[in-house]
């Protein structure tokens, strides 16, 4: 489930589908409901991958432009967060490749410099909030941290099912892997984390 | 969308850590430019459906009625070429329209033609006896045209009008049933009578007496008193 707005929960009484084919059709206002469903969502899910904001910038507006773009071929059978972030997947893996960095391998190495320098440049909050205490901020770091070590196939997974609210088999689906190895992965990554938060939370 | 089966693969405690964390959105600017684009896309697409809708619909709405017509039109001409043309002909309606008639009369006597004709009267007209005759031959006609193409319309006898009557060759002369019908006529035609008696036609007179008594059997009788005299002097 997304923090800011569930993928398939129904806003203003219609479903996702309906309203892409509502715009498809040519009702623009039925974008703005999906643009407003998803728009956190998708941004936390480069945010999160590259830890650059303008390169989920970059990433966040190719992908509602190919979104805009591939209105006429959506079919509604397909369920509209599957097909949005399958596109959202595809165009992190062609960054990665065009960037060099063609690798969903695993950053295992947690004290490895180049991935230090990735969770000090995670992006905090874009907007200003107010102080929600130490523990509450630290907490936050904390999770950015341990998301930016795990491997990047463990990291997709978890941010496919935290951020776009996607299932198992949808996650296997779209990633091109069995759903028994989309549960490893995700075993993982939550292990990863937890222990994280306990570390924290022994700190404190 | 999670089920009961991906339990083991979530954690309640990290969904709410990452619920209080997941506060990142995209700059406003990158908002405005995407939603504009959205918008752009949409206004800038031809509509395809409608126009094409109207497009197939326009014909239809004119050339329509013209088949419409064009077909009513084959059809009655067709049926026309099909009727005979004797019939066509004989279809009183068709040839010549019936002069309304002011009273469900009678046939009359029409004028024969000049072979036909037997020896007329000083009035033109044709003698009681031969008008007889002729009309029994065209008792079932009831308005037809003379061969001289002039059309009678079956008036009622007004003799007063001596010199209107004596114009056109109509006699009062009928079949005996027509004549048992007639026989308030009888008092118009002995008016005639009168007519032709103070005009001193006598022979006219005498022929429209005969006929009178022909039509009429208590013709005498009806004469009035002037006139008797004159006719017992009239042989029948």
């Amino acid at each position: 489930m997304t923090a800011s707005a569930p993928a398939a929960e129904p806003v203003s009484g219609e479903t996702d589908e309906a309203l892409m084919q509502g715009y498809a059709a040519g009702r623009a206002s039925a974008f703005d409901a999906l643009y407003a469903r998803h728009k956190g969502g998708v941004y936390r899910y480069f945010l999160r991958h590259c830890g650059n904001a303008a390169i989920a910038d970059e990433l966040f507006q190719d992908v509602w432009m190919n979104a805009i773009r591939a209105r006429t071929r959506y079919v509604a059978a397909a369920k509209f967060t599957t097909w949005l972030y399958t596109l959202a997947h595809h165009r992190l893996v062609d960054y990665w490749r065009a960037s060099g960095q063609a690798k969903f391998a695993s950053i295992d190495d947690a004290g490895d410099a180049e991935t230090r320098e990735a969770v000090e440049a995670l992006a905090g909050p874009r907007r200003d909030e107010p102080e929600a205490g130490l523990a509450t901020r630290r907490l936050g770091e904390r999770l950015r941290a341990g998301l930016a070590t795990l491997p990047p196939v463990q990291r997709d997974a978890i941010l496919l099912q935290q951020e776009g609210g996607l299932s198992l088999a949808e996650i296997a689906e779209l990633t091109g892997v069995g759903v028994e190895t989309v549960k490893s992965r995700l075993r993982y990554a939550i292990g990863k984390l937890r222990g994280e938060l306990s570390s924290l939370h022994e700190e404190l | 969308m999670t089920s009961e089966l991906e339990s083991p693969v979530r954690d309640a405690a990290l969904d709410a850590a990452w619920r209080a964390h997941s506060l990142e959105e995209p700059p406003a600017h990158l908002d405005a430019a995407i939603r504009a684009a959205a918008h752009g896309a949409v206004a800038a697409e031809p509509r395809e459906v409608r126009p094409v809708a109207v497009k197939a619909t326009r014909p239809q709405r004119w050339w329509m009625p013209l088949a419409a017509a064009a077909m009513i039109s084959a059809v009655v001409i067709g049926v026309s070429r099909l009727v005979p043309q004797d019939q066509a002909e004989q279809a009183p309606g068709l040839a010549a329209p019936p002069i309304p008639s002011p009273a469900p009369a009678p046939p009359v006597a029409f004028a024969p033609s000049p072979a036909e004709r037997g020896p007329t009267t000083a009035l033109g007209g044709v003698a009681p006896s031969e008008a007889a005759a002729s009309d029994s031959a065209g008792a079932g006609q009831p308005s037809e045209s003379s061969e001289l193409g002039v059309t009678f319309a079956p008036e009622p006898p007004s003799l007063p009008q001596a010199g209107a009557s004596a114009a056109h060759t109509e006699t009062f002369a009928a079949s005996p049933n027509a004549r048992a019908a007639r026989t308030p006529d009888a008092e118009a035609w002995i008016a005639r009578i009168r007519t032709l008696y103070d005009e001193g036609k006598r022979t006219k007179a005498a022929k429209e007496l005969n006929a009178l008594r022909a039509a009429v059997p208590d013709a005498d009788r009806r004469l009035p008193p002037e006139l008797r005299a004159w006719a017992t002097t009239v042989e029948p």
